[in-house]
């Protein structure tokens, strides 16, 4: 059973990426920091007895379902008729090669003048607003995979989706992500 | 979870698209520091709501909790606990009667038959066995009204605790009830109403 102290540990480590997450996904801060709340309440009041391995992946699970309850009061708020196909975009792969969007990595490493802070700052931005413009599953599956660093599987178990997808909404979201920023002139 | 992922694979396009994540999340990981005060505290305070809320899972079996909801009233009670804890004396009490009575017609059978026993064989005598059963009931009675008791005395703590949260959460003022004249307007109002 996790101690108070390792549940608190764990919200700390945790609440700043899920309120982002959040944010990704509903584009709205106080809709995110109530999913956030909410999240942890139940976390802490169904599973604050579980052990402190078996956290991430409860929150992760928690953390979708709450968004997913919130785009369910939405739609029944604006009676405004919607499904999850329409979170999903018809797929442009065509030709495109992803060496292009990949600077050398030596690049980040420089010394950080306050031009290259403004232009950090200025990256940040668009790629939050490329991320957004992914489709839900899309965005869920990449932030899981490459921010929440869940490998596959735990991916899948917290999307409740098949390992297949979880690979194809990830391949998919890196290329159109890809795409979007090297078209803005952004390399990574 | 909050370290970068640094094995990463280089060949193939699982590779590169591995690699690319991590970039992005690299980058985004570096703006999450960034987050504005307000909202730094708003999470904070959502982490320790989310704890308190958990101690108080814990300590729910305490009989009577006094809770503040979200309308702020202020409610009372221990939900079933104090429910199935008020019968407990109930279900002792008929217990008890219902010994008393099955011992009673046990004894009364077991005293005929001694006497019968007593005429045959020429000795008189009832045993141990009888006496500590006969006790029996009388402890379950004697439990049963001590433990109304002492709910009784819960019931009245809680039922007093009300009276005061509906005085302090009323519209009134605690002052006026102090008040000499309110008082007498009171009285007057009853003699009014009669």
């Amino acid at each position: 059973m996790a101690t108070e102290k390792e549940l608190s540990d764990f919200l700390k480590s945790v609440e700043r990426r899920a309120f982002k997450r959040s944010v990704y996904h509903v584009r709205d801060e106080e809709a995110a920091l109530d999913i956030v709340q909410d999240s942890m309440m139940k976390l802490a009041e169904h599973y604050g007895d579980k052990p402190a391995n078996e956290l991430p992946m409860l929150f992760q699970r928690i953390l979708s379902n709450c968004t997913l309850d919130w785009f369910r009061r939405q739609k029944t708020r604006r009676a405004l008729f919607s499904n999850l196909s329409d979170f999903e975009t018809a797929d442009e792969d065509g030709e495109f090669d992803l060496l292009e969007s990949l600077s050398p990595i030596a690049d980040t490493r420089e010394a950080e003048s306050a031009e290259d802070t403004t232009r950090r700052a200025q990256i940040l931005r668009e790629i939050e607003s490329e991320i957004q413009a992914l489709p839900g599953r899309q965005r869920e599956a990449f932030l899981l995979r490459y921010w929440e660093e869940l490998d596959v599987a735990e991916t899948a178990a917290a999307m409740g989706c098949s390992e297949g997808s979880v690979k194809t909404h990830c391949s998919r979201a890196v290329h159109a992500l890809s795409r979007a920023l090297k078209a803005k002139g952004i390399q990574l | 979870m909050s370290t970068i992922r640094t094995s990463i694979p280089s060949a193939g396009s699982d590779g590169l698209e591995a690699r690319f994540g991590a970039r992005v999340a690299a980058r985004l990981s570096a703006g999450n520091d960034g987050l504005p005060h307000d909202i730094s505290e708003r999470l904070r305070a959502a982490r320790e709501q989310a704890l308190a809320r958990r101690k108080l899972v814990q300590v729910q079996a305490a009989p009577v909790v006094a809770s503040v909801n979200r309308g702020g009233s202020l409610t009372l009670g221990g939900g079933w606990w104090t429910r199935i804890a008020s019968a407990v004396p109930l279900i002792a009490l008929a217990a008890g009667l219902v010994a008393i009575s099955v011992l009673q017609d046990d004894n009364r059978a077991s005293e005929v038959a001694e006497v019968d026993a007593a005429i045959l064989t020429g000795a008189l005598g009832g045993g141990w066995w009888t006496r500590i059963a006969s006790a029996v009931p009388l402890i379950a009675l004697a439990a049963g009204l001590v433990a109304i008791s002492v709910l009784q005395d819960d019931n009245r703590a809680s039922e007093v605790a009300e009276v005061d949260a509906a005085i302090l959460t009323g519209d009134l003022p605690p002052a006026a009830y102090t008040d000499p004249g309110f008082a007498q307007f009171l009285k007057g109002d009853d003699s009014l109403a009669h």
